[in-house]
């Protein structure tokens, strides 16, 4: 059964079906919003908010309109209002102390890693998440919702209500703009190793 | 293939190592030049990509809407007081913001036209121009010349006067 589906059953009252949707999207809705946020137990938060918020507005979705675009552009939005409301508790609280190596969970192979491996992954993670607020946020919100989130750049473009074309050329920017970044990164780190070293 | 579709495929975490892919790049200098120059940044992004999985600690263990809830959720929003309209809320809010900028607007308009008045009232009150013998002081002068202590009496009137203008509230007055 496919998201509009389900939607039109919950909207005639069959709410558990609702879980489905649930199960189907927790978890890129989660990667994005945490990515976004920087914060587990907000992004939590913001994925709950989201979820209940298109439960409660369930009589006003439109089949005619994409499920997912719906959903994503009121988790957009959540966390947009966090990001708002929490500017103070994210300014005072590195990432690394509220995250407690979360990102390092959510990759798969981490579960067969040595403890140094798994510290490594979520170095890596915290590292990607850094640079990715470097970015500009249209760039960055693009390519969460690419690589986190698994849209289509149609589906991007209209929760970001852009064109296609802007959709496609954020996420190439995003992607050009970050590989430039880790390669400084790079470049910073062996220059690094070279001070230590003499 | 075309390079648009290769990028779609490029980004696209389930198809990185498409045949269809891995065979335009071959022919295609362009796009293989795009690909290497995003290639660090689409290997820091893959292990986060949509296709990795919550932990299973994660999953949803229990229901997120239980029936309990929903019936609670639904009797609660059954026992809310409609909020009322935006464009009353918003007309409501003008409507005060007029009354107070005509009560504001009114004060200003009588104040100011008052101002001639009371600055007549003030001058009449404390600056009696035939009173002031601080002008006429040369001529006083001259006139007391000759007479005894002329330049103590002289003095202390104008001085009086002085106090008069300057000293409103006072009682002395010359």
């Amino acid at each position: 059964m496919d998201d509009t589906a389900i939607m039109q059953q919950v909207q005639r009252g069959q709410f558990t079906l609702f879980e489905e949707l649930v199960r189907r999207y927790r978890g890129a809705l989660r990667r994005v919003a945490e990515s976004k946020l920087g914060d587990r137990s907000l992004a939590e938060d913001a994925v709950q908010e989201t979820f209940l918020a298109v439960f409660a507005g369930r009589q006003s979705f439109d089949p005619r309109f994409s499920f997912r675009t719906w959903l994503w552009t009121i988790l957009l939005n959540r966390c947009r209002k966090r990001l708002k409301r929490d500017a103070w508790r994210r300014r005072e609280t590195p990432l690394s102390v509220c995250g407690e190596c979360e990102w390092s969970e959510l990759a798969d192979p981490a579960a067969e890693q040595t403890g140094l491996a798994r510290l490594l992954v979520a170095e890596q993670h915290e590292r990607l998440h850094a640079m990715l607020e470097e970015l500009p946020e249209v760039q960055a919100d693009a390519l969460r919702l690419r690589f986190f989130g698994g849209l289509k750049f149609q589906e991007i473009a209209d929760a970001m209500e852009s064109s296609l074309g802007g959709a496609k050329l954020r996420v190439r920017q995003g992607l050009t703009a970050l590989a430039g970044l880790l390669q400084r990164d790079d470049s910073d780190a062996d220059v690094e190793d070279e001070s230590h070293d003499v | 293939m075309t390079c648009d579709d290769a990028f779609d495929a490029l980004t696209d975490p389930l198809l990185r190592d498409d045949a269809a892919l891995r065979s335009h790049l071959e022919g295609c200098p362009r796009c293989r030049q795009m690909e290497e120059v995003l290639q660090p940044a689409l290997a820091a992004l893959a292990p986060l990509s949509s296709g990795a999985s919550l932990p299973a600690s994660e999953e949803l263990s229990a229901p997120f809407l239980t029936p309990a809830l929903i019936a609670e959720a639904e009797a609660a929003a059954r026992t809310l007081t409609p909020r009322p309209a935006a464009a009353s809320h918003g007309g409501h809010n003008r409507r005060t913001f007029d009354w107070r900028m005509t009560t504001f607007s009114l004060l200003f308009v009588v104040c100011i036209s008052a101002l001639p008045f009371v600055a007549a009232a003030w001058n009449t009150h404390v600056t009696p121009a035939a009173a002031c013998l601080w002008k006429q002081r040369p001529g006083m002068e001259l006139a007391a010349a000759g007479t005894a202590d002329p330049a103590d009496t002289v003095s202390r009137r104008v001085v009086l006067t002085c106090v008069a203008c300057h000293l409103p509230t006072g009682a002395v007055r010359p």
